[in-house]
């Protein structure tokens, strides 16, 4: 499976406006589909990437396990979900989601994005 | 653009004469789109970032985009290299300056060597015919996954093309297309790649501990403070900073990008766990007086991490071979820089032949 063939089935989840894969030691947006008019996708990868460094740090130094599946920002309207995806190996991948809240299930999401990321490391 | 200017290679992507004129310039400098305090609003347009860059290879990439060539853009300077488009999308880089695709599977010890070679023997028997070329080969005995293996073409492509314009470019010349191993697929927008390049100009410059990832030689210090958080990619580079080491010495030991491990070396600075102990001498093109020798490196302290284990792995250190060492831009050793390479039959081919 390749990526933008995963971020094509992110995209039919319901709510979902954006998606990106992010390579985590670098923030880069590796591949990116949907927000044409929305949120620059490039910049959301590199503050999804920020966001799992910070929370990840933060968990170091209170001692606890660190292997962060997922990192959710939920605003008024809208969900931000940065999940690590595991694909097997290199420097960690980000898969980086924004969902309309009155559009997305939050928990069918989750269900949804694992099934999705499980095929991608097959 | 002015037209005449290229008009040698116009219409022929493998004309092999299309010659950039030579805007000399040290590029690692600040970069020209500063972030301001409104952020993202004020970003200038990603199109015209690249159309509008004065740059070389910001001008060779822009010229192979509009024209949707097929070429080899070849890179002088320090540390150089080839930028592969296809179609006016880039492919791959390759540059003694970065870790290729190659590089990063084994020294992570991703791949093993003689998985490797055995997928290499195995597309070879398979002869010309082979579709797909080496990542499939790769594929097909399950050693990566597809997925994988073009995430790290791609991350592979933003950090040799960072490299080099990190470095000193002084002429880009489009020549004939050339065989590569892994590429991009799908290939990385020319557009795209160079918003990547000063996305990542602009976090480097912006932090507050400067890094120069070709010059810095990191030594860690001593004494870690309680509290302070290190994560597994931090301790990695800890123990393999010796103080004669630069981040990109240290990203070929590691089989990580450029990039990344300089930024995680900025990181570490800011967080008081390592230092610079002193600047590599570099020779500038520019013809400008290398710096004065460095003071020896500081005492190269065995440094007590006692409270937190290193990473129970040890990291292999494959053997240095001469296409990807970080020491084959020193004076001398320019030969056989790619020297790893297949034949052209064997190489997968470009997108779109």
């Amino acid at each position: 499976v390749s990526l933008d063939e995963s971020l094509s089935r992110v995209m039919r989840i319901g709510g979902a406006t954006g998606a990106a894969f992010v390579d985590y030691g670098t923030g880069s947006a590796l591949r990116t589909a949907g927000e044409a008019s929305g949120i620059d996708l490039s910049m959301a990868a590199d503050g999804a990437s920020t966001i799992v460094r910070a929370a990840r740090e933060s968990l170091l130094r209170l001692g606890l396990p660190n292997a962060i599946e997922d990192v959710l920002i939920t605003t008024p309207g809208r969900y931000h979900l940065a999940r690590m995806v595991a694909d097997g190996g290199g420097d960690g991948l980000l898969l980086f989601v924004g969902l309309e809240r009155p559009r997305a299930n939050l928990a069918l999401s989750l269900h949804e994005l694992a099934r999705i990321e499980q095929e991608l490391a097959s | 653009m002015d037209p005449v200017q290229y008009a040698a290679a116009s219409g022929a992507a493998a004309s092999g004469t299309g010659s950039f004129p030579v805007p000399t310039g040290v590029l690692g400098t600040a970069s020209a789109g500063t972030v301001t305090s409104q952020g993202v609003s004020s970003r200038p347009d990603a199109a015209s970032m690249l159309a509008g860059s004065p740059e070389p290879l910001a001008r060779a990439l822009h010229r192979c985009a509009t024209e949707q060539l097929t070429a080899a853009i070849q890179v002088t300077g320090e540390p150089g290299g080839v930028v592969h488009v296809s179609g006016g999308q880039v492919v791959a880089v390759e540059t003694p300056g970065a870790p290729g695709v190659e590089t990063q599977l084994l020294r992570s010890g991703r791949l093993s060597e003689s998985d490797w070679s055995a997928a290499v023997g195995g597309l070879a028997a398979a002869g010309p015919s082979a579709a797909g070329g080496l990542g499939a080969e790769l594929v097909a005995r399950k050693l990566v996954s597809a997925s994988e293996l073009e995430r790290l073409a791609v991350a592979a492509v933003f950090d040799g093309a960072f490299a080099i314009v990190a470095g000193q470019v002084v002429e880009c010349r489009l020549a004939q297309a050339d065989p590569f191993w892994l590429p991009a697929q799908p290939p990385v927008p020319a557009v795209r790649l160079w918003q990547e390049i000063e996305r990542r100009r602009q976090v480097l410059s912006a932090r507050r501990e400067p890094v120069a990832h070709d010059r810095d030689r990191l030594v860690p210090v001593s004494q870690v403070g309680r509290g302070t958080a290190v994560s597994p990619e931090q301790w990695a580079i800890l123990r393999h900073a010796d103080g004669r080491r630069t981040p990109r010495d240290l990203a070929f030991v590691l089989g990580r990008g450029v990039y990344a491990v300089t930024l995680e070396i900025a990181r570490l600075l800011d967080s008081g766990l390592v230092q610079v102990a002193s600047r590599r001498d570099v020779p500038r093109l520019d013809g400008s007086a290398p710096e004065p020798p460095a003071a020896p490196p500081q005492q190269t302290t065995e440094a007590r991490y006692d409270s937190q284990p290193y990473d129970a792995e040890t990291p292999r250190l494959p053997r240095r071979r001469p296409g990807s060492s970080a020491m084959a831009s020193e004076p001398g050793q320019q030969a056989g820089r790619w020297a790893v390479r297949l034949p052209h039959a064997w190489a997968s081919r470009s997108p779109g032949e």
